[in-house]
Parts: structure tokens; sequence; C-alpha cells
């Protein structure tokens, strides 16, 4: 069935994915969720494939309703939800009634938040994703007022005998800290200690990258670097000073030093990070960069196994994201 | 004499390959040539390959591949297959100087050339794209040597309108879309070059040729809307 959500109040939020990577050898940035885990985790809960169309919130509050029974799972930075007025965890599956309005206030840690729906959010796709690309001019940035199409199987839960369930899935919510970094190609060419002071997230950050304001390594080489491809998360050392690491909407190339990069977990944590934050790097090796994202990986499928069977216990394991398009 | 690769993580998902050879040519002709082996038969798990003047970025999946993986494959990789596709010709028209070329007579003044000068070496020459980076496929071509190179502005312009022609260095790009850049802009070509609802957005290719014409507002007017296209 199709349903229609009316977005009730939007700071700063866009419907969003996990990106069009693999088109870097054209300068298109992969994008996507900056938590890509939190939206992964929001997907999972509804009973949606990971990478579906969803709403990432950004540093603000947002609010929506639906003109029919939705379910909802919000992820990431938020704490909790509020459900028609009744306040409700993060990190779960939530039956969402018709006309309720559900919002997610601005967070007090942690910087971006994931709505999702079960089902499919209508959204405008370019090169197979509805990610957000400034470059590209392309995305959906959400104002009150917007509304969006949804597909759905999600049809209520009229079973007769059974109350309305109350899921217990806990999704883990948004780690903060210190970012994991594995040793990147001039790393010889800083100090032993280039990463171990603390730094500022400037203001004039954003999704191509974080400025962060703080010691400068002293490079001892000075040979040019070409302008060659640069990885997300990769922390460069510019020299106006500072540091610089790529998040998922970076340039592709650039010709300054990496002193290091964040290892596929953090750079979501480096989507949780706010403005004037403090951040501090810990030193990882590619090994247990690995073992730390199969261990989150696998909690996710483990999770997905939770999910389908509580829907399927609920009597609506017909929601279930199938791969076919509602 | 064959190149020397040499391979290191780049990250818990990448690998960078640096080509060592004592010709730039031969470092960019097998940085590219890595990238279209692994483009015909890409091993399991890969993800994207960017590949510039004498690097190729790689990247893959972690939990389908490793960076031994990756390493052997791009060390394995057939980089005499097929003969690179010939290189094309591009004509691009460019209104030089003016609102579109803000930065010409100050780059052709550090460059120690009169604006026409430069105007006169800039189209006469055979640009050749060595990669298409960001943003959208912007072409990074090399050319000409200049007597110096040309520095890149202090702040960067916040927004550049697409289709500005700018120098850098010892090279020039093209802006594909609006973007902000710290480039020195010289003139402006009303071609179109993104195709949105192509896979690679543009019609160019690494180790294409474009070449610049001088025109005029009446013609630079006549040709807005349209896109970019080969030679015949």
């Amino acid at each position: 069935m199709t349903v229609v959500l009316h977005v009730e109040q939007a700071g700063f939020a866009a419907v969003q994915d996990l990106g069009r990577p693999g088109h870097g050898g054209v300068g298109i940035a992969g994008n996507g969720a900056a938590d890509a885990h939190a939206a992964r985790l929001a997907n999972t809960l509804v009973g949606n494939a990971p990478g579906r169309p969803l709403v990432e919130v950004t540093g603000s509050a947002y609010a929506f309703t639906s003109s029919a029974d939705v379910l909802v799972a919000v992820t990431g930075a938020a704490e909790r939800v509020s459900v028609g007025g009744a306040v409700q965890p993060a990190g779960e599956l939530l039956t969402v009634p018709a006309g309720s309005r559900v919002t997610v206030e601005a967070p007090a840690r942690g910087w971006r938040s994931y709505v999702a729906v079960n089902g499919l959010i209508d959204s405008a796709s370019t090169l197979g994703s509805v990610a957000p690309d400034s470059l590209l001019g392309v995305g959906t940035r959400l104002s009150a007022g917007d509304t969006l199409t949804l597909r759905t199987r999600y049809a209520g839960l009229d079973h007769p005998h059974s109350r309305v369930p109350v899921f217990r899935l806990s999704a883990p919510r948004a780690e903060l800290g210190a970012v994991d970094v594995t040793a990147g190609p001039e790393l010889d060419e800083f100090g032993a200690d280039a990463l171990d002071g603390e730094y500022e997230v400037s203001p004039q950050s954003d999704q191509v990258g974080l400025r962060l304001l703080g010691p400068a390594p002293e490079r001892s080489a000075s040979t040019e670097i070409l302008s060659r491809g640069v990885p997300v998360g990769a922390v460069e050392v510019p020299p106006g000073g500072g540091l610089l690491v790529l998040l998922r909407g970076r340039l592709v190339t650039a010709g300054y030093p990496v002193i290091g990069v964040a290892t596929t977990v953090s750079v979501d944590r480096l989507g949780q990070v706010r403005p004037r934050d403090t951040l501090t790097f810990s030193r990882r090796t590619n090994d247990e960069a690995v073992a730390a994202l199969r261990r989150r990986d696998s909690a996710l499928g483990a999770l997905a196994v939770r999910v389908r069977a509580a829907l399927t216990s609920s009597g609506i394991g017909h929601v279930l994201d199938d791969g076919q398009p509602p | 004499m064959s190149a020397h690769l040499e391979v290191v993580a780049y990250g818990d998902a990448g690998l960078l390959v640096a080509v060592r050879h004592p010709e730039r040519e031969q470092r960019w002709v097998t940085a590219q040539a890595i990238a279209a082996a692994l483009a015909r038969t890409p091993p399991p798990g890969l993800v994207d390959v960017v590949a510039t003047y004498e690097d190729v970025f790689v990247a893959f999946d972690p939990l389908s591949t490793d960076h031994e993986a990756i390493s052997d494959a791009i060390r394995g990789a057939d980089l005499a297959t097929d003969e690179p596709p010939a290189a094309r010709t591009f004509t691009v028209p460019v209104l030089y100087g003016g609102e579109h070329g803000p930065d010409l007579a100050d780059v052709a003044d550090g460059l120690g050339l009169s604006a026409s000068e430069l105007v006169e070496r800039h189209a006469s020459a055979a640009w050749t794209v060595r990669f298409r980076g960001s943003p959208a496929a912007t072409p990074f071509m090399d050319g000409p040597a200049w007597p110096r190179s040309v520095p890149r502005m202090r702040d960067p312009r916040t927004a550049v309108p697409p289709g500005s022609v700018a120098l850098s260095g010892q090279q020039c790009a093209v802006y594909t879309v609006q973007s902000p850049g710290g480039w020195r802009l010289i003139g402006r070509t009303p071609l179109g070059f993104v195709d949105r609802t192509r896979d690679d957005l543009v019609p160019y290719r690494p180790g294409d040729v474009l070449r610049f014409v001088a025109v005029d507002r009446d013609r630079f007017d006549e040709l807005a809307d349209s896109l970019l296209e080969p030679d015949p």
C-alpha cells in the first residue's frame, strides 16, 4: 500500500542511503549516510534491506506524521523518540499509528540520527543512489510541509487476539570516543607522536571533511605529492596547519600527505562528531581494524535474525524486505 | 624496462599503488593500465579504482577480501592485453578573459606573457586528459610547459561556474559542474560536459586530447546548451 509521510519539522534532514560507491574513477564520491552503520541498523530494525532510503537528521530535530500505521526505527545520535507524546526508546522497532506525531529531538550527544520506515521511500536516484551530492546537484533535502511517498506491505497489526507487541530488539547506540586510525603512506615522514594530540573540530567542517584545529605534525620530507586518489577517512596534513579528515563526500583526489586513515568502523564514528568536539586518535593495525569491523558486522547479522523472528511471531513476517519492491 | 610497483596499505579497506619508473609518461601509462585491467577483470570484493598521474588507489570491501588478495590481483594484472583505445580529440570553444576568465591578465602577467600570448599558447596546444577527478569527471590535463608554475588562489572561490577553464601548476582543467575551487580562471566554454544518465558521466577518457579554440560572445551564446562531443 502507499502511505504519505508528512514532514512536520525539519532542521537539517535529507533522504539518504548508503551512497554510490564505485565511481571514484570519474571523480564522484560515494557519499551516503555519514554514519552508515546507524543507517544499516535503522533499516534492519524495520525489516528493510540495509541500503534502503531513509531520513538522515543532522544536528537538529525532526518530526513527521503518516497517513497510515507504519513501522519506524530511529538510530544514531538520538536517545529517545516521542510517538504521539509517549516517550519510546531509540534503537527499537516502533509501531506508529496513523496521524501520531513522531518526534526526534536534536541530539544532546552525537550529531546524526537515522529514521527508517518499513517499506520503500520514493526518491529520485542518480547512479543508483538517492544520496545527496552537492557537486552533482542531486538529493532530496526535507523541509516542514514536504511529503514523502512510502510503499509498504505493513497494514497495521490487526490480529483480534494479540495486543500491539512491544519489541525488545535494542540496537546499539552510536559509539563515540577516540577515532581509530591505521598508518597512512606518509606516516614515517612525521614524528612517532604525530597523532597523539587533542584536536578541536572546526565549525567549518561538512560532509566533505572535518577540519581539526590543533598541533600541526612536522613533516621531515619535502617531496611534492602529485594528486592521487584518497580514501574516505584519510587524515591529511594540509599546509595551513591542523588536520583534515576526509568524509564520504570528499573530493576523490588530493595531494596532501596522509598520516593515517580512519578505520571503516571509525569513519561512521566521524559521522557523529559535532562542531567544537574534542577529537583524539588511537593507532590500530589493519588486523585490529578488520576484526572490529567483523564483530560489528556479526552483531548486525544477529540483529537481522532477531528482527525476522520478532516480525514473524507477530504475524507480520510478510513486511520483511525480500528484495522486491513492496 | 617495466615499471616497479610499490603497494602499501591505505586504510583497512584500501591500497595505494605507486608506480616507479624513470619516465613520467611510463608511470602514467602503467597506472592507467592497472585501472583498465582491474575494470576488465575485477577481483572479488573490489569497490573502486582511481588512477592518476603515477598512483592507483584501490578500494575494497574488507569483509569479503583483504589487502593481500587485492595486492596479488594488482601485481598479477595483465597490463598488455589490449592496445589502449585510440586517443580522440575534442574541440572546446572558449570565451577567454572578461567576466568568464577573470584571472587571465593576472596569470599571463605571472608567466611573463601578454593576455593574448597566453590565449594563443593555450589554444594552440594539445591538452592530454591524464585522469578524470573531482568534481564530477573534471578532466585533469597537461600540455605545454609554462615558464613557471601557475599558483593557486590564496582564498579559493566558493562557486566556480561550470565550463570554467582553469590553470594550476602546469595543469589545465575544465570545471564540469559548479563547485568551490582555487584554480585560476582564464575563460569559459559554453559546452556542457556532464550527462548524468551516462555511467561515466562524460565522453572523454584518460589519453584523449582537448583542443581549445577562442570564440567571441555571439558564438558563445549560440553554443549554450550544446554538449561536448568528440571530433568526427
